[in-house]
């Protein structure tokens, strides 16, 4: 989806040098932005703590955020994208955020380039189109974006159904506790059903 | 007039920034997802607990009694009185941090207030605002303020934000445990008629049949009878087991869920074969038919009421001692509270293994030893016949479940008995195991449904270890001796970790234990084939078992 698109003057460098060039500053910058969506506290502890298993969460911001930049000035496009977008929406998705503030972030690219590149950009038309080519991909990466957090959305929803039919008792109609269950002599179905639901979980677990 | 509209400029300064207040001005928002369902009036009247009503937190009105805020004073008052620990923790405090970046829900969320200093600053500035001559006089610069309406609803969404799991507990240099500055909120809030359903439904079953389940006594029984008739399908072997047998020597008690849910169940199938296989003399009782005391998370008088049920029925019985199963937070009533609640088991005996003759003096008080402390003294002495290979379809790493870690220092024994059933096993990164484990981000009564949000937050750190494990060696089997780790990780790996199955030691020991007069074992007490799913091994036709 990142294909590259080559063009513009052959002695000035093309839009993608220039964002490889301001790798480090883009991705900081972006990382940056997406701390700010948390309290003040605890943006805090997300940018200092280095360990990425005492702070999963940021971890995994880093990790999204790299990828997704590198993607970005890829010329092959990857199926990494996907798995940087989850990276981040994944945790987002469980958090305290409307679904517009949880993929906000992708918008947040746009600003950072236009800030970081502001100078190259001024008055220079050639990159101001290419730009425009890049804030298509960023726009295309925000509808994938808000794909994954709904995936992500739909799985916990589809948890909840599962840990509630998991229940056993409420798996059998009309009956409200399991000395009912067996009272009525639907104990073995109930196993059965409960031997169903366990192996199907289980096989989907476990991939066969 | 007509409503003022935004301008065009105005709605372009979107800002995703959250606003800067000070905590105490902040309100809590109850969005679906991060708080439970009340109790309903029915499990509360049952307990004789205050206040049984329909409410719901994310209402305005909770209908509290009248004299809400004199209740909670009083009880606050009651409480430092009564325990010395409440009152130091109030009072030593110097907030330098140790603590606030501990928290699974806060590392999970970000959210300041799951910082365990801040949490118990909720309760601490009541302390001082309503009792410190300085809180009274100086308000917010001495660290004060009075209770309102909202500070009771900020204390229920985070007081029921903390599965008291002591992590934080374990960092701090005063030694202040917020899990019990948890457990005296919630007792604060359980006075004026506070409580989540899904803590005071399977504290009134246990109460009313003996159980979180509510199994009558054949319903039990009956179940732990298909288990046997399982077992007998995948080994061979018949096995009777006796209840409410009086006169045997051990009570063998464990979590219900180990007897009626998944994957609970196969973990009991171990406990089950292991017993056969030991010609043990020992009972279920279908009365003390539950190891988790939700009393725990209610109030101590309830946690003492459950308790002693177990030790009432072994009085009754006879028994000589009593062994328990995988349970978390049972252990944590049994080492930390039982003796002063309950105790002394005056008419019980020191434990001895039957098998090995070896005393478990450190349970002189209680009287109930761990089942895998019972089965690593068998191993050290090789009274087990076991076959690792059974388990090589497994790939395993262990999760220190944090009751029986951080309240009885249980670390090496689940390890020795792994080890000496499985041939495949790897450690999670070390800051995220032994004392410093991660909770699975549903204890302490909050493994509800209606939670899941906040569970999927708070377990982020365990899963995101287990990550790093199933990358790295292929892990696809995790155990944890709780059971409540073993009904919530499976969602928890479901979400964040897919291909990693849960299960409780025990399973694993039932598994590799070779049982004299067994046929040719081809799968495991699952009933899934031993064959290791990964595409090197042959198919399942040609593989060896």
């Amino acid at each position: 989806m990142f294909g590259r698109k080559k063009g513009g003057s052959e002695t000035k460098a093309n839009i993608y040098e220039l964002l490889e060039s301001n790798y480090h500053t883009i991705v900081k910058k972006w990382i940056d932005k997406v701390y700010d969506s948390y309290p003040e506290d605890g943006a805090k502890f997300l940018r200092n703590k280095k360990d990425p298993f005492a702070n999963p969460v940021g971890f995994r911001i880093t990790r999204g955020i790299e990828g997704l930049v590198k993607e970005l000035i890829t010329e092959e496009p990857s199926e990494g994208v996907e798995e940087f977008l989850d990276s981040i929406l994944r945790v987002r998705a469980v958090q305290d955020f409307v679904p517009g503030d949880a993929v906000a972030f992708i918008f947040e690219l746009k600003k950072v380039i236009r800030e970081v590149l502001a100078k190259q950009l001024r008055d220079n038309i050639r990159l101001m189109e290419e730009l425009l080519d890049v804030e298509t991909k960023i726009d295309r990466l925000a509808l994938l974006a808000f794909d994954i957090y709904m995936g992500c959305r739909e799985k916990l929803f589809q948890l909840k159904v599962e840990e509630i039919k998991k229940r056993p008792f409420l798996q059998l109609e009309g009956v409200s506790c399991p000395s009912a269950a067996l009272s009525l002599r639907q104990m073995k179905t109930l196993r059965e059903q409960l031997n169903l639901v366990g192996s199907r979980r289980d096989s989907e677990q476990q991939g066969h | 007039m007509a409503a003022k509209t935004p301008k065009p400029q105005e709605l372009l300064q979107i800002d995703h920034r959250p606003p800067r207040e000070w905590w105490m001005d902040r309100k809590v928002v109850f969005k679906p997802g991060t708080w439970c369902y009340a109790g309903r009036p029915e499990n509360v009247k049952a307990l004789d607990l205050p206040f049984p009503r329909e409410w719901s937190p994310d209402e305005e009105d909770w209908k509290l009694p009248d004299n809400w805020k004199e209740i909670v004073l009083e009880t606050f008052r009651d409480r430092l009185h009564k325990f010395r620990s409440l009152k130091v923790f109030m009072d030593i405090c110097v907030r330098c941090g140790a603590c606030a970046d501990k928290c699974h829900y806060f590392i999970g969320s970000g959210d300041p207030k799951n910082m365990p200093v801040l949490r118990a600053e909720l309760l601490r500035s009541i302390y001082r605002g309503e009792f410190t001559k300085a809180g009274q006089i100086l308000g917010r610069l001495a660290g004060g303020r009075k209770l309102t309406y909202d500070v009771i609803k900020e204390w229920f969404y985070y007081f029921f934000q903390c599965t008291e799991c002591r992590r934080c507990s374990v960092f701090c240099p005063y030694g202040i445990d917020t899990a019990e500055i948890t457990m005296i909120a919630r007792e604060l809030l359980l006075e004026i008629g506070i409580n989540i359903n899904w803590i005071m439904g399977p504290v009134a079953n246990s109460f009313r049949t003996g159980n979180h389940m509510g199994l009558l006594p054949h319903t039990f029984k009956d179940n732990i009878e298909f288990l046997c008739e399982d077992i007998y399908d995948i080994t061979g072997i018949k096995i009777e087991p006796t209840f409410n047998r009086k006169g045997a020597e051990i009570l063998f008690i464990t979590p219900s869920a180990d007897v009626f849910a998944e994957p609970g169940i196969y973990t009991c199938m171990g406990y089950l074969l292991l017993f056969h296989y030991l010609d043990l003399d020992y009972t279920w009782s279908t009365y003390a038919s539950e190891g988790g005391n939700f009393g725990l998370f209610t109030s101590h008088e309830m946690m003492k009421r459950l308790n002693a049920k177990m030790y009432a029925e072994a009085k009754r019985l006879g028994v000589k001692w009593i062994l328990g199963g995988e349970c978390g937070h049972m252990w944590r009533v049994i080492h930390q509270y039982m003796n002063t609640l309950n105790g002394p088991a005056d008419f019980l005996e020191v434990p001895v293994s039957p098998i090995t003759g070896t005393r478990f003096e450190h349970a002189k008080a209680t009287k109930m030893i761990h089942i895998l402390e019972f089965i690593s003294d068998l191993i050290y002495h090789d009274k087990l016949n076991l076959d690792p290979s059974r388990n090589d379809h497994l790939v395993v790493t262990h999760h220190d479940s944090c009751n029986p870690v951080r309240a009885m220092g249980f670390i090496q024994e689940p390890r020795h008995v792994i080890k000496s059933v499985c041939n495949n096993f790897y450690e999670m990164p070390e800051n995220t195991i032994y004392a410093e484990t991660f909770c699975c981000g549903s204890g302490a009564g909050l493994n509800t449904d209606e939670f899941m949000e906040m569970r999927m937050r708070g377990g982020l750190p365990r899963a995101n270890a287990v990550d790093y494990v199933h990358k790295k060696y292929g892990v696809n089997r995790m155990t944890a001796i709780c059971a409540i780790d073993r009904a919530v990780l499976p969602t928890l790996m479901n979400y964040w970790v897919p291909g990693v199955s849960i299960s409780g030691v025990c399973e694993l020991v039932g598994n590799a234990l070779v049982m004299p007069g067994e046929k040719p074992r081809d799968i495991d007490l699952r009933q899934e084939p031993l064959v290791r799913p990964t595409a090197e091994m042959p198919s399942e036709d040609e593989s060896d078992v």
